[in-house]
């Protein structure tokens, strides 16, 4: 019919596509999201939103649960994929698109399966559906009946580190506490080198990914096309291979000598003065070998001043943006923070161990790490020298971080620490395993628990 | 400027015809936009709406376990009918469909309606993102409201009347956004709060997955993507008889006036709600209630001061 081709015709034009990255799929997830761009699709935000499922990377073992139960969730038509490799990128697309418009095997998949969910367990009036119903604590902060819900975060999110499961309980819109797992990749990551054009583009993404959690499309738009021309950059420059490669023994041995510095997980850094700047003409450490080579390969510089020029742009647009900083920061909503006296004591006089004045002063701690760590990823100076480290130090550090904090701070936290999940070595995956247990009365020494095992093996 | 006419109940249809084109406008302009920043053309973001809509149409509904399928749809048909029952009393030159004698009170009627159904649109599915977003909405609620109500306020008391027509009639000389900008700017970040979108209004967004759109697919979905982009029309729209003079200007017909102002400023609002990041609900309601609140009340006592020294 041709009403029927004429839809499908134009919903194949801006097809949405939920993105599933696993540890290691970094690239790839990378080079699809480049390939949705250049093909006017985007980036589902949820299950029901998407019209695809696409996993990037190679999946290890506790992924084939989660995808299949995403997989259900797509409303339909429906397609999925799973890509390898960078190279697999456009003829994986382009299959999805013929398994979309395709109608008539649309409808028998349709036909297949109903419209309404099965119930997870025979329901009654304690239980609809199965399911459990919210729940109460005495020591919450408001002292509703039914407002604690278990939730994992994770690993199916948009703007989330890959095989992060965050298992939290919520008190309505606030974590009450946290435990980390990590579903693993089936293969590791190649090792970024830090300051290499991976590193640099890698932060750049986690930056875009801040942003846009944050709403500030237009920035996050801006630090996308960046990261794509570092990482055009860097693919025109490494003698071989995709972006994914490493670049040349020299360069990384310049940039370990010339910098000392290293990026921190957030709680004691330095504040972003106090780092050492460059003169811009000579180019950022991190960068500077990495564009001698291109002049020495292209003639001309042109592309990495350009793109110092844009980051730096976008950098001044964080810092300057009052509005930014105002909702990302804190500052006068802290009153009742334990220092401010009367006020809080009285708050805690009439409910005991009341939760919100945490609450207030730890969102508050968080939102102002939030525009810290995004400016520092950010600064074309900084750069990463052991993400494996950093990355399990702020995994260990994040429970207790998220305590009080509400969901959407949450996010972007996590999204502002740039968790690298591929550099973790076995012995902290299997620390960080899933585990079935969904126990909550010692989640917190269950989390203690995991964080002493990853230290013991670090 | 003449009185307004009443019209025959039929004319709701192309009423609602316009208000669709005009959404579908907000919508192409905010794709163009994003697919300008995106490095883009900005002709292909502007296909969006159409695109969306033929994907939303092809696409199946989706429910949840344990949904609650009544309350789910009574929010997702009230998105499309909220705007409707908004312009439904806004002056088009000399016409319009309602001519009530409390049409400010029903404009603000309806916009508190808005929160009904973000809540059940929240509420309806029994997942956590949707609840989360339906959370917010009433916590920014919470915020704009009042000051929107007393910025509403300020036109009918100059004017005298709480008739739409009157209030439009009355500034023939000088709009009242010239002497009342405070409750203009307050009047429009209300505007932008209950559009269901963008920094002043929680409800959504990639951050709590979707929110009240997270579980809605298909039909429905598309129906919540319009009521909403419809909202935002509908604000402005109520704008130019409150604000902008109604359909007074040289040349043009009056019905014309309204149409173009109407979207510039809806045009305008797009821009701003791109420009701005996601102001979360706490640091809104501070705003709200110790900025907004206060200006909204400063606003309307110099206006009735007015009025009374020039009777």
């Amino acid at each position: 019919m041709a009403v029927r081709d004429l839809l499908a015709r134009w919903a194949l034009r801006g097809a949405a596509v939920l993105l599933v990255e696993v540890p290691g799929g970094w690239a790839v997830r990378v080079a699809v999201q480049r390939a949705l761009t250049a093909r006017g699709w985007r980036e589902a935000t949820s299950p029901a939103d998407a019209d695809a499922l696409v996993v990037c990377g190679v999946p290890g073992g506790g992924w084939d649960e989660v995808l299949g139960r995403t997989w259900a969730q797509l409303p339909g038509p429906r397609a999925r994929a799973s890509v390898r490799a960078v190279e697999d990128v456009a003829g994986v697309l382009d299959a999805l698109a013929v398994s979309l418009g395709d109608d008539d095997a649309q409808r028998a998949d349709a036909a297949s399966r109903g419209l309404a969910p099965e119930d997870l367990a025979p329901g009654d009036d304690m239980h609809p559906g199965g399911m459990e119903l919210a729940g109460g604590e005495d020591d919450l902060r408001d002292g509703l009946e039914m407002d604690v819900l278990r939730v994992p975060l994770g690993p199916v999110l948009p703007c989330w580190p890959a095989g992060l499961v965050l298992r939290t309980v919520l008190s309505g819109d606030v974590v009450v506490r946290g435990r980390v797992e990590v579903l693993p990749g089936g293969a590791r990551g190649p090792a970024v080198e830090p300051g290499s054009v991976d590193d640099v583009a890698r932060r750049l993404d986690a930056a875009a990914q801040v942003l846009r959690l944050a709403g500030a499309v237009d920035l996050a738009a801006r630090a996308v096309r960046l990261r794509d021309a570092v990482i055009d950059v860097g693919s025109s420059t490494a003698p071989s291979g995709g972006p994914s490669s490493r670049t040349s023994t020299t360069t990384r041995h310049q940039e370990r000598s010339s910098l000392a510095l290293r990026r921190q997980s957030a709680g004691g850094r330095a504040p972003s003065g106090a780092r050492r700047r460059h003169g811009a003409g000579e180019g950022a450490p991190s960068l500077g070998a990495l564009r001698r080579l291109h002049v020495e390969k292209e003639g001309d510089s042109q592309h990495f001043d350009d793109y110092l020029r844009g980051v730096g742009e976008v950098r001044g647009r964080v810092e300057r943006s009052r509005v930014l900083a105002w909702a990302l920061r804190a500052g006068d909503v802290a009153t009742s923070s334990p220092t401010s006296g009367a006020e809080s004591d009285a708050a805690q006089a009439s409910a005991p161990g009341d939760l919100r004045d945490v609450g207030l002063d730890g969102q508050c701690r968080t939102r102002d790490d939030v525009r810290t760590l995004l400016l520092d990823l950010l600064d074309p100076d900084a750069h990463d020298d052991d993400p494996g480290r950093r990355t399990r130090a702020a995994l260990e550090a994040l429970p207790e971080r998220l305590v009080g904090v509400d969901v959407v701070t949450a996010r972007l936290l996590v999204a502002a620490l740039d968790l690298r999940t591929d550099a973790l070595d076995a012995d902290d995956l299997a620390a960080l395993a899933p585990r079935d247990d969904d126990s909550d009365d010692d989640s917190d020494d269950a989390s203690d628990e995991h964080a002493h095992h990853g230290h013991a093996h670090g | 400027m003449g009185d307004v006419v009443q019209v025959a109940a039929p004319w709701v249809l192309p009423a609602a015809l316009l208000l669709g084109v005009a959404a579908l406008g907000v919508t192409a302009l905010d794709g163009a936009l994003a697919a300008r920043a995106a490095g883009r053309p900005a002709s292909v973001g502007a296909q969006h709406p159409l695109v969306e809509t033929a994907r939303l149409l092809r696409q199946r509904r989706r429910t949840t376990v344990a949904a609650d399928t009544l309350l789910r749809h009574v929010a997702v048909g009230g998105f499309v009918v909220a705007p409707l029952l908004m312009v439904a009393v806004v002056p088009l030159g000399a016409w319009v469909l309602a001519d009530a004698s409390v049409g400010v009170v029903w404009f603000n009627a309806v916009d508190v309606l808005v929160w009904v159904l973000v809540w059940l649109a929240g509420w309806g599915p029994n997942a956590i993102w949707s609840l989360t977003g339906g959370y917010r909405f009433l916590a920014q609620a919470m915020a704009y409201e009042l000051p929107l109500m007393f910025a509403l306020t300020a036109p009918a008391v100059a004017a005298g009347s709480l008739r739409v027509g009157d209030v439009a009639a009355s500034q023939s000389a000088v709009p009242y956004v010239v002497w009342m900008p405070v409750a203009f700017l307050v009047y429009c970040t209300g505007v932008l709060a209950f559009s269901v979108r963008g920094p002043l209004s929680p409800a959504g967004g990639p951050a709590i997955s979707g929110g009240v759109l997270g579980e809605l697919s298909g039909v429905d979905r598309l129906l919540v993507l319009s009521g909403r982009a419809g909202l935002l029309v509908a604000g402005a729209a109520f704008a130019v008889p409150l604000f902008l003079g109604g359909g007074s200007g040289p040349l043009l017909p009056g019905w014309l006036w309204v149409l173009v102002k109407t979207a510039v400023l809806a045009a305008v609002l797009v821009v701003v709600r791109r420009r701005l990041p996601d102001v979360r609900p706490d640091r809104f309601l501070a705003v709200g209630w110790t900025v907004l609140l206060p200006a909204a009340l400063l606003q309307l006592l110099v206006v009735s001061v007015v009025v009374v020294v020039r009777s």
